[in-house]
C-alpha cells in the first residue's frame, strides 16, 4: 500500500466499504505515514453533506403539479406516437373538382382486367425487344470472330512464305535453276510454289523483313 | 401557494417498495406499476436535477422528461433492469446537457414559452431560496468542484446511492467510483479548510 493508493480508497475506507484485507493495509499504512494520516483526518472531519430540501407543504404543492403535468405529457407523447393514418381502413375515393372533374376517371383504386392485360403486353414487348437485341449482338460477335480468324490465317500464310524466301536469299540468283547439279540441258527441277514452277516468283528487293544471320 | 422555503428535513420518501415489488405489479398492470415508479422516485429525480441545474424550472422539466422516457422504455420492468440507476443516469445526462447548453446560450433563451405563470413564480421562489443556500457553507464549497466531483458527491450524499448504484448510474467501474469519490472529498476538504481557518 502506498500514498497514492490510500488517496484513492480514502472514501470507501472511511465508509467501511473496503474489503477487510485492504482496509487493514490502509490502517497499517496510516500508522507509518503522517501525511496520509493528516489527509484522512481532514476528510473525516468534513461536516455532514446533507441535501437541501423544500418544506413539506411546498413539496406537496410542487409534486401535485408535477403529477398533473406528467400525465399530460405522457398523453401527448402517446398521441404523437400513434400512426396518423389508419392503414387498415378501406381506401376512400378522392373527390375531384373543377371543370375537368367529369372527364377524369375516379381516383378510387381498382384493379381492372384491361389494365392488367395492357401492362402484361407492354412487359412482353419489352422482353421481346431485349431478347432480339441480344441475338443480334451475338451474331455480330460471331461475325467479327470469323473475320479475325481469317485475318490470322492470312497473316500466317504470308509469314511462312516470307521465311522461305529469306532462307533462299543468300544462295539463289533470280532466273537460275534451283538445282545447279542438274545436267546441262535438262529441264530444271521443279519447285512447287503456289502451283508455279522452278523459278522464284519474288523479286529480291521486295522483302523488308530483318535479315537472317547464319 | 405559499413561498417555498428550503430547510434540511429528513428523507421523507415513503417508498418502502422495492424494485422487485414494482416489477411484480407490472406483470398485472403496467400503468399501475409505472405509477409506483413515479411515486417512489419522483422527488429524488426532481431534487437531483435541481442540485445539478440549480434551476427549479429546468429541474422540473428534466424530471418530467425522464419519466416520459421511462414510460416508453420497454425494458423498464424486465428482470435485472435497474430502474433507479437508469432514472438517475438519464436525469444526470440530461441535466449536464442543459447546463452545458446554458453556458453556450448565456441563459438568454431560457425562459421562453415554458410553463404557466403560477408555476413559474413558484420555480422562481425556489431558485431564490436555493441561491441563498448555495452561497454559503457546504453547498458553496461543492459549487467550486469539478462537474465529476460534484456529481458523485450529490449521488452519494444527497441521493444516498450505494457505490454500486453510483457505478451503474455513471456507467463506470466500482474502483472508479471509489477513487473519484475519495479525490472529491479530499478536494472538498481543501476548499473548506481556508474557510474554517479564517
Amino acid at each position: 500500500m502506498n500514498c497514492w493508493r490510500v488517496t484513492n480508497v480514502l472514501a470507501p475506507f472511511l465508509d467501511d466499504e473496503l474489503p477487510d484485507a485492504e482496509s487493514s493495509a490502509v490502517a497499517s499504512h496510516l500508522e507509518d505515514c503522517p501525511a496520509c494520516r493528516q489527509q484522512v483526518e481532514a476528510v473525516a472531519a468534513l461536516p455532514p453533506i446533507e441535501a437541501p430540501r423544500l418544506a413539506a407543504d411546498v413539496e406537496q404543492s410542487l409534486f401535485g403539479e408535477f403529477d398533473r403535468c406528467l400525465k399530460d405529457r405522457i398523453a401527448a407523447s402517446i398521441s404523437l406516437m400513434e400512426p396518423a393514418i389508419d392503414v387498415d381502413a378501406p381506401p376512400t375515393a378522392v373527390r375531384r373538382s373543377g371543370p375537368l372533374a367529369a372527364l377524369l376517371p375516379s381516383s378510387e383504386v381498382r384493379l381492372r382486367p384491361s389494365w392488367v392485360v395492357a401492362y402484361l403486353g407492354v412487359v412482353l414487348m419489352l422482353a421481346a425487344g431485349v431478347a432480339l437485341n441480344h441475338a443480334q449482338v451475338q451474331e455480330l460477335e460471331q461475325s467479327v470472330a470469323r473475320r479475325d480468324s481469317l485475318i490470322d490465317a492470312l497473316q500466317h500464310q504470308v509469314q511462312t512464305q516470307r521465311g522461305f524466301a529469306v532462307g533462299l536469299d543468300s544462295s539463289l540468283t533470280l532466273g537460275q535453276p534451283l538445282l545447279s547439279s542438274a545436267a546441262p540441258g535438262a529441264a530444271p527441277a521443279s519447285l512447287q510454289l503456289g502451283g508455279t514452277t522452278g523459278v522464284l516468283p519474288f523479286r529480291r528487293g521486295a522483302f523488308e523483313g530483318p535479315r537472317v544471320v547464319h | 401557494m405559499g413561498h417555498p422555503t428550503l430547510k434540511l428535513v429528513p428523507e421523507t420518501s415513503p417508498k418502502n417498495l422495492t424494485e422487485a415489488d414494482i416489477k411484480a405489479a407490472a406483470r398485472n398492470d403496467r400503468d399501475r406499476a409505472f405509477d409506483l415508479v413515479v411515486r417512489k422516485f419522483r422527488d429524488r429525480i426532481y431534487y437531483h436535477a435541481l442540485y445539478i441545474t440549480k434551476d427549479s424550472e429546468e429541474a422540473f422539466d428534466v424530471a418530467q422528461d425522464t419519466f416520459v422516457r421511462a414510460y416508453h422504455e420497454s425494458r423498464l420492468f424486465d428482470e435485472g433492469f435497474r430502474i433507479k440507476a437508469w432514472l438517475f443516469r438519464v436525469c444526470t445526462n440530461r441535466c449536464y446537457n442543459i447546463v452545458r447548453d446554458k453556458h453556450r446560450r448565456g441563459g438568454i433563451l431560457d425562459r421562453l414559452g415554458k410553463g404557466n405563470d403560477a408555476l413559474r413564480q413558484h420555480h422562481k421562489a425556489i431558485d431564490d431560496v436555493l441561491a441563498r443556500e448555495q452561497s454559503e457553507g457546504m453547498a458553496a464549497a461543492m459549487a467550486q468542484l469539478s462537474e465529476d466531483h460534484r456529481s458523485i458527491l450529490i449521488l452519494r450524499y444527497y441521493q444516498d446511492l450505494s457505490y454500486q448504484e453510483i457505478a451503474d448510474t455513471l456507467g463506470v467501474k466500482l474502483g472508479t467510483v471509489m477513487s473519484r469519490l475519495s479525490r472529491a472529498k479530499v478536494r472538498l476538504a481543501g476548499v473548506l479548510e481556508p474557510e474554517q481557518n479564517a
